[in-house]
């Protein structure tokens, strides 16, 4: 079953979802992103940003602090938007940091895209027969709760541990690599399918 | 309104001026850095919504610069 959505954190057979160097023949089987519950923390920043001007000409008038000729002249709307800019800029940037931080599941390989930051990218890949061990892990209240997990790949390429983190499902991801990388060591060497 | 007073109010606000000055150039550089790493990551994992998240991120460097300028220009 074909995943059409763009934001599913649990995409498998995504449609138009490609990615740099994929070989011909290649699919992606599963689409991986951390769980949506990891992104609560950061709605709430934000929603405290969003709502926190409402209270400042409160909290300035019980402390007895006047600022009327400070913020005279349009000031006052240019630090608004100032403000509202930084909020955007925050909640933009925990978006794109879950959104772009991927993890595929191609019938070839399992490949980790690392968006840690802004000046900070990683992709790592390791091939199915180098899949030595996957185990799946859900620690915590909020893990159990709303089924997510870390699933761990110990490999036997260069990366010796791939760590596909907060992930929804993880039982699920675990049984298809391991499906994945049966189906791949009874293929003849170098064949794509 | 006393002399003092005068210069200590200009005082404030260039120093308010002069902390969000610098702190919008920052911001502008942030935006930028945002903008580039949302291309490089659209060519790494092209998905359907890359082109918006673009053009969010672009807007939002616009607006940064825009905010910069009319700080330096008018506060």
């Amino acid at each position: 079953m074909a995943t059409h959505n763009p934001f599913a954190m649990f995409a498998p057979q995504p449609v138009g979802v490609r990615f740099e160097n994929q070989e011909e023949g290649e699919k992606i089987i599963l689409l991986l992103r951390a769980h949506i519950v990891t992104l609560i923390p950061a709605v709430l920043t934000t929603i405290f940003l969003v709502v926190g001007p409402i209270f400042v000409p409160r909290l300035l008038t019980l402390a007895n602090i006047d600022l009327t000729d400070l913020l005279r002249g349009g000031r006052l709307f240019l630090i608004t938007l100032f403000w509202y800019l930084v909020t955007f800029g925050y909640a933009f940037y925990k978006f794109v940091f879950w959104y772009f931080n991927v993890y595929l599941l191609t019938n070839e390989r399992i490949i980790d895209f690392d968006f840690r930051g802004v000046l900070h990218k990683e992709i790592s890949y390791a091939t199915l027969l180098h899949i030595e061990d996957v185990e799946p892990k859900t620690v915590g209240f909020f893990g159990t709760f709303f089924n997510y997990g870390d699933v761990f790949v110990q490999t036997a390429g260069t990366r010796p541990k791939f760590e596909f983190e907060k992930v929804p499902r993880p039982d699920a991801v675990a049984e298809a690599i391991l499906d994945e990388a049966r189906k791949e060591e009874a293929e003849a060497p170098g064949e794509i399918a | 309104m006393p002399i003092d007073d005068l210069t200590n109010g200009l005082q404030v606000i260039l120093g308010v001026k002069a902390f969000f000055v610098l702190f919008l150039i920052f911001f502008a550089i942030f935006a930028l850095i945002l903008f580039r790493q949302i291309q490089l990551m659209g060519r790494s994992l092209p998905t359907v919504i890359n082109p918006y998240l673009a053009f969010v991120a672009i807007l939002h460097l616009g607006v940064s610069l825009a905010l910069l300028f009319v700080v330096i220009g008018v506060f």
